[in-house]
């Protein structure tokens, strides 16, 4: 932590953030030169790029959040808005929102809702006589996954509605939006999330030598485990019902983080949120350019990518819990 | 210091400890032996705040830890539990001066200070050189001590163990215990440890506390508990009872069936 000097490197990866936002820009279906970019005719084009890049961030930043505070405080390497099941729980209530409720603020709470019930139910199923293997709770995720999609399909197969398309094409991941409200409200929310999580450091790095060991150290841990919980289900639903479910984010950055800046929250929340901004306005690159003027969901491509990551993790932590 | 008055504990309703009273005095090294099941760690679990008690009270010099915040017992007292698990690789540095988490408003880093009593803690244990290295690269015998530095970090005036040393072979046995004595010497630290080696009890503790089922079987000294008829009865296996030449402690041997 001393040696490694955290100041440069998070100023390289802000410009590295700000380059992309602009290269982001950009990239796009329609084909716009550089230099008519800022005339007039194409000011709406522009706002719309911007708005999308804008929200790659806040969705970025905001996963990666809620990715380290499920791994730290639920003590799985794996752990996971997607695998554990919250971001599916997050999009049913969103959907049901959607078909029921109607569009506005509705939505969202439905999708926080949702994906509280299925935080609450994930940890209620993983723990057996009171011990919670890292194992356990991603088979609970997958059975808590396997029984939302089966909803979700329920209510998209009986719905009459004509935009159904629209919402699977939503529900894989989907950017672009038209108005500057939910890009605001994610930023402000994902910004949120990182300053609560910033906030609580020092007891993430103690609870992640073990619950016990964090009280031990004068930690009461019952009241920091809900209130993160809360805010990372809180992030995650929000970012599910403005862009869909978007995998894997999670997961990897806090990962990719602690192999660069160490376990340190400190300096691991702030290295992550960078990260998952960048990677989102990346893969959002991607998803743009690889089959023009087609755009590839960007959950498709997140997945793609964390598959194989999580593949890497899970061998990996097995040696720590299987010595 | 140190005080249970009939203190009756357990998980859902389901009692462990049955009606707990002892008294441990500043300076004592006191072990706490007793078969499987017998109540120890819940015994640690419950002096140390991990669950609260149905019934009873416990003193920590003088205040009911019911009404102590978790904030300031951390400060009076430490636990090493018997393993510790790293999820992430933390530097050893970082571990130890977690230690200090206690004393460190929320806003802060640790200053200058935190950091000498960390290193200083780091010296005591014999591991300054390992300062550097990630905890996940060290021995057993290693990180014990690291753990053990990190609980020195709290500069508590109690500290708490939980068979500290299962997974450790003879050597590094006796260099934990021998630093603990030093410890309990030097710096009049008052040390409670769960104990399975009755020999390794007998030779370093001066107060033994024998559990049996969930109550104190008997209180004392090594040579008052260690009576071949208790150990005997209560971990129903035929022993015989010799003084060991060196530290002229009572010492049990096994006898063969």
């Amino acid at each position: 932590m001393n040696k490694f000097k955290i100041g440069p490197f998070l100023f390289i990866l802000s410009f590295c953030l700000l380059a992309l936002i602009v290269l982001n820009i950009f990239i796009g279906a329609v084909r716009v030169p550089v230099n008519k970019m800022f005339e007039p005719g194409f000011f709406e084009i522009l706002k719309l790029r911007l708005f999308r890049a804008l929200l790659a961030v806040a969705a970025g930043s905001g996963l990666s959040v809620a990715g380290i505070i499920l791994q730290t405080v639920l003590r799985n390497p794996l752990a996971e808005p997607y695998v554990l099941g919250v971001s599916s729980g997050a999009g049913l209530g969103a959907v049901i929102g959607l078909l029921f409720i109607s569009l506005g603020i509705g939505v969202n709470i439905a999708a926080f809702i949702g994906g509280v019930v299925t935080i609450f139910l994930v940890y209620k199923l993983a723990k057996i006589d009171g011990r919670m293997s890292p194992e356990n709770m991603i088979v609970a995720g997958i059975i808590v996954n396997g029984f939302l999609s089966s909803i979700l399909m329920f209510f998209v197969s009986n719905s009459s509605s004509g935009n159904i398309h629209s919402v699977i094409w939503w529900l894989l991941g989907n950017l672009q939006v038209y108005k500057i409200a939910p890009v605001l409200i994610l930023s402000l929310t994902s910004l949120a999330g990182f300053l609560i999580s910033f906030i609580f450091s020092k007891e993430l790095n103690a609870m992640s030598l073990g619950e016990e060991e964090a009280r031990h150290l004068g930690i009461n841990t019952e009241s920091v485990k809900i209130i993160l919980l809360l805010v990372a289900t809180f992030v995650t639903s929000l970012a599910v019902s403005i862009c869909g479910i978007i995998g894997f984010t999670g997961l990897m950055m806090p990962h990719i983080a602690r192999r660069l800046v160490g376990p340190d929250h400190r300096l691991l929340l702030p290295t992550s949120v960078l990260m998952g901004a960048i990677f989102l306005l990346l893969c959002d690159i991607f998803s743009k350019v690889m089959m023009a003027p087609k755009e590839i969901p960007i959950g498709v491509i997140t997945s793609f990518i964390g598959v194989p990551f999580f593949i890497y993790i899970l061998k990996k932590s097995r040696k720590v819990y299987f010595k | 210091m140190f005080y249970f008055s009939d203190v009756w504990a357990g998980y859902n309703n389901f009692e462990i400890l049955k009606g707990i009273s002892f008294n441990i005095e500043k300076r004592d090294f006191t072990g706490i032996i007793g078969p499987n099941g017998s109540g120890k760690t819940t015994l640690l679990r419950t002096a140390t705040k991990i669950i609260k008690p149905f019934k009873g009270e416990i003193f920590l010099e003088g205040k009911n830890i019911a009404n102590m915040p978790l904030k300031e017992s951390a400060t009076v007292m430490a636990v090493v539990p018997q393993d510790t698990v790293f999820m992430f690789p933390f530097r050893v540095i970082d571990v130890v001066l977690m230690g200090r988490i206690p004393y460190i408003n929320r806003f802060g880093f640790e200053s200058r200070k935190d950091l000498k009593i960390a290193l200083e803690a780091l010296e005591f244990v014999d591991a300054l050189h390992l300062k550097d290295r990630f905890i996940d690269e060290l021995s057993g015998g290693e990180r014990q001590r690291v753990i053990i530095a990190k609980a020195l970090t709290q500069k508590p005036r109690i500290l708490f163990l939980d068979e500290p040393t299962t997974h450790l072979d003879i050597n590094h046995q006796a260099q934990i215990f021998g630093l603990l004595k030093k410890m309990n010497r030097v710096s009049g630290l008052t040390i409670v440890a769960i104990l399975h080696d009755l020999n390794l009890a007998s030779d370093y503790c001066d107060k033994l506390i024998l559990m049996d089922n969930g109550v104190i079987k008997r209180k004392g000294s090594p040579t008052e508990v260690l009576d071949y008829k208790i150990i005997e009865e209560v971990y129903k296996t035929v022993v015989i009872v010799k003084e060991n030449p060196l530290t002229l402690r009572p010492h049990v041997f096994l006898v063969k069936k």
